[in-house]
């Protein structure tokens, strides 16, 4: 069995580089705006999709034993429902390929309507003879005052309808089940506005999404094959360009959500901030070996058990990676670090450089040492992690619980086994200590 | 991200506080070079690490730094590198410029020293050598020596140094016997050493070839430690080749042994001493006082054609650079951070933080990777090359299995401290028993 062969074998999910257009423009997005380059991009994937070369080259990477492996197909790109008419083709001849395939995934933020996101991306999957799962991602923020502000006017009723409309015209029995769920992603910006008006702001982002699942669990009564849950947790903005300030706000914020009346929010049931805490729970557990059991990163499998592919059939370490490199068109292939490429001879040579980043885990980590350590010297975050270890396992491993490594690191310092000040910043200056106090209360 | 406090501190702290005779600046002045050798990085990537700039330009940027070198009454020396400086007129230009500045100093602030790695080829000419001649008592007269390093590979393997062209400066390349016998007597004038690099191509004929070395240098009076052994650390190296490597290094090692006499504890005495051992067999055991073993931790280098701040040589690809010392408004240079997480994270690097490395069962005893020809391998600075990695494994095997031979394995051991007297057991354990 050669080097590819082996790297494929661990690999359970394709991500594909679906689509590179959006229909929005949200303002914390960290995919470079050029709109001739992503719309350019999309025509030849279009090409690729309607004449069947995109599933031709996808296919191409797989042998009999390796096909068997995928179980998981997700979309990715930019606003993967502008290219939905292309679904039915795509996935029919994915799941011929792959026969163990049975769960799709993509994000939408449904400006395209509900409707269309039931015609192109679920009808085909009912039709066919396996069980299948598909789940939706759909992108809200948050209130119109938040989502509007950060995606486009009517985006928040606009996503609502979508989500709803979906989960009306499901049928009561298939062969096909159907999970949804919100992402909300949180600005600093936000985070400050919501700090300056009080516990009110922050308990009607709650009921905000408390209301949506109350009213999506009425339009799914007697369908088990649905199951969503539109109770929305924050998600924070990554990498963003954070600073010390951030970070302070973030850890106001974070105090702030303690305050809250739990029981005008009875519907949610955990802590009201997840993110990170699988990285708090990596050190608060005793268990001896949690950190190895979550080596690769804590969110990430990129290259581990999860590839990237694009129309092309280039193969690369992650999907965030893959955008990198599929926006900026003008960065050679050979000036990245971590992109596989297939049409690269010396590709092989970069999977084994990107799986240093999964086998690697206590390297990175005392890697993380000297920016986190250098942060802390000059003033810009909490003075205990300069002198306390712990304290900066316990930072590290919180950012890993939150944020995308290999692909960030890469952008912000042409290395992905560097730890960017931005993580630093805004966990560093007092927000750990608060995550663990929800931490510990939830659990 | 830039910071330029965090940049600053972080110049402060790894580079100004520790210039020494022995930690100095590395100027990168030119790539251009009459010779291509085989395994020489500029060739492949001189485009991405080295911008083009005039002469006029690079002479001028020279100029600012040492201005800045005197204003900041840095007490240290200079690397002059390059492609090969005494081929072309620019080199001359620099060390004019140098002598100019530091002849108005005060003794005290001059420079410890300039170190100038040379092909020698300048020897084919008269002319030329009388001209280098020239320059070497100008700077010895100011108390400011010139240290040239001979990258000279062998007579026998010239092969992997071929002649590629000629620079601004008529320079007619024969390297007869004539050559050599004028280079060693020149090294041997001077005092210079020769650095010939082990490349896997010809490695067949290194035993012959330090034969011949081994004759040139004691019929120059010269020594044998007057050979600084350094294996290129580039991806090539076969199965094949690490064999007729580790052939060569039992070669060696007999020649040591032979050196001693047979006598087991002169024979320790010299490999300990590392003065008078070969560098090769010997500098694995004493380790280093720092992060990495090469200079990429201590030496501050300034690309002259840019005046860009790269973590090396090898390393000034754009992503990668520092930041740039720019020249305010009274043409006093301040420095410009641009990445200073990379800046951060490779002043920070060792054996402990490196990925594979850090979990590796030889960390300690292996003399690591070169950071250049990893990112050139496989486009990741920190990761190292396996092929490179069974190299120096096998380096280590040959050592081990010859100590065991001649009955001082146990005697090595109790020399070295105990974490790497555990990983000489290791290697023991796994691979020679």
């Amino acid at each position: 069995m050669d080097f590819l062969e082996a790297s494929l074998v661990n690999t359970k999910a394709l991500s594909i580089h679906w689509t590179s257009d959006c229909n929005m423009a949200c303002t914390y997005c960290y995919i470079k705006k050029d709109k001739k380059c992503m719309s350019d991009l999309n025509y030849k994937i279009c090409q690729a999709l309607k004449d069947g070369t995109f599933a031709e080259n996808v296919k191409k990477h797989f042998n009999d034993t390796t096909r068997r492996q995928i179980e998981i197909l997700s979309l990715w790109g930019a606003e993967p429902t502008i290219n939905g008419q292309y679904f039915a083709q795509f996935i029919n001849d994915m799941l011929d390929f792959f026969p163990n395939l049975t769960s799709m995934m993509f994000s939408t933020n449904s400006w395209v309507g509900g409707d269309k996101i039931y015609d192109d991306f679920i009808i085909p999957l009912l039709s066919y003879p396996r069980q299948l799962h598909i789940t939706i991602q759909f992108s809200l923020d948050g209130p119109a005052w938040i989502n509007d502000r950060s995606r486009k006017q009517g985006a928040t009723e606009t996503t609502i309808q979508g989500a709803y409309s979906v989960l009306k015209r499901f049928p009561e029995k298939s062969n096909l089940t159907y999970s949804s769920h919100f992402k909300a992603t949180l600005s600093t910006e936000v985070m400050q506005e919501m700090n300056d008006r009080g516990i009110p702001a922050f308990e009607e982002y709650y009921q905000f999404f408390q209301e949506i699942d109350e009213e999506a669990h009425k339009l799914c009564e007697g369908k088990e094959n649905i199951s969503v849950n539109y109770l929305s947790l924050p998600t924070l903005v990554d990498p963003g360009e954070h600073t010390p300030e951030d970070g302070k706000i973030f850890a106001q914020w974070l105090r702030n959500l303690q305050l809250i009346d739990r029981n005008k929010i009875s519907r949610y049931q955990g802590p009201l901030f997840y993110q990170a805490l699988l990285g708090v729970d990596m050190i608060l557990s005793k268990e001896p070996n949690y950190l190895f059991k979550y080596n690769n990163s804590g969110s990430c499998s990129a290259s581990n058990t999860e590839i990237t592919i694009d129309y092309l059939g280039n193969i690369y370490t992650c999907e965030r990676l893959c955008r990198q490199l599929a926006y900026n068109h003008m960065t050679p292939a050979l000036e990245s670090n971590t992109n596989m490429r297939a049409n690269d001879k010396k590709w092989l040579r970069k999977v084994y450089a990107s799986q240093a980043f999964h086998n690697n885990f206590w390297a990175r980590r005392r890697l993380a040492d000297s920016t986190i350590l250098l942060a802390a010297k000059m003033g810009d975050i909490d003075e205990k992690y300069f002198t306390n270890e712990d304290a900066r396992t316990v930072l590290y491993c919180a950012s890993m619980g939150m944020m995308c490594h290999i692909g960030i690191e890469e952008e912000h310092a042409s290395n992905p086994f560097v730890f960017p000040f931005t993580y630093i910043y805004l966990l560093g200056n007092g927000a750990i200590d608060e995550l663990i106090k929800i931490s510990g209360g939830a659990r | 991200m830039k910071n330029n406090r965090y940049a600053e501190y972080l110049l402060q702290n790894y580079y100004y506080s520790n210039f020494s005779m022995f930690r100095d600046i590395e100027l990168i002045i030119s790539g251009d070079c009459n010779l291509n050798c085989k395994y020489c990085y500029l060739w492949k990537n001189k485009n991405n690490i080295l911008p083009s700039a005039s002469d006029e330009k690079v002479l001028a940027n020279l100029e600012l730094v040492l201005n800045w070198i005197e204003k900041n009454q840095f007490k240290t020396g200079l690397s002059l590198f390059s492609g090969e400086l005494f081929a072309q007129s620019l080199g001359f230009k620099t060390l004019d410029i140098i002598y100019e500045h530091q002849v108005k100093l005060e003794p005290e602030q001059r420079l410890y020293r300039i170190t100038i790695p040379t092909n020698f080829t300048f020897i084919c000419s008269d002319e030329l050598t009388t001209r280098v001649e020239e320059y070497l008592k100008k700077f010895a007269d100011l108390g400011v020596p010139l240290l040239l390093s001979a990258s000279v590979d062998g007579a026998l393997i010239e092969d992997n140094r071929p002649h590629s062209c000629e620079l601004d400066i008529p320079l007619k390349v024969i390297r007869d016997d004539a050559y050599y016998e004028k280079l060693f007597a020149f090294c041997r004038k001077y005092y210079y050493k020769f650095h010939p690099m082990i490349h896997s191509q010809h490695i067949d004929k290194w035993i012959d070839n330090y034969e011949w070395y081994k004759q040139m240098l004691l019929s120059h009076d010269m020594h044998l430690s007057d050979l600084y052994l350094l294996e290129v650390r580039n991806e090539e190296w076969t199965q094949e080749d690490i064999k007729e490597f580790q052939k060569f290094l039992e070669y060696l090692q007999e020649d040591l042994w032979n050196i001693a006499g047979g006598d087991s504890e002169k024979y320790l005495e010299l490999l300990f001493s590392h003065e008078e051992s070969f560098n090769i067999l010997s500098s694995f055991l004493k380790g280093n006082d720092r992060g990495l073993g090469c200079s990429l931790q201590t030496e501050l280098c300034i690309r002259l054609t840019d005046l860009a701040v790269p973590p090396c040589h090898r390393t000034a690809y754009p992503q990668f650079l520092y930041g740039y010392f720019v020249p305010d408004e009274e043409n006093i240079l301040r420095f410009e951070s641009e990445n200073i997480e990379i800046m951060s994270m490779i002043l920070g690097l060792s054996i402990e933080n490196m990925p594979y490395c850090a979990e590796c069962p030889i960390n300690t005893i292996c003399t690591g990777q070169c950071i250049g020809a990893m990112y050139e391998s496989h486009r990741n600075l920190i990761v190292p090359i396996p092929s490179v990695c069974a190299l120096e494994h096998a380096k280590l095997v040959s050592y081990v299995e010859f100590w065991i031979k001649k009955d001082i394995y146990r005697r090595v051991l109790a020399r070295v401290p105990r974490d790497r007297a555990k990983q000489f057991e290791y290697i023991r354990r796994t691979c020679l028993c």
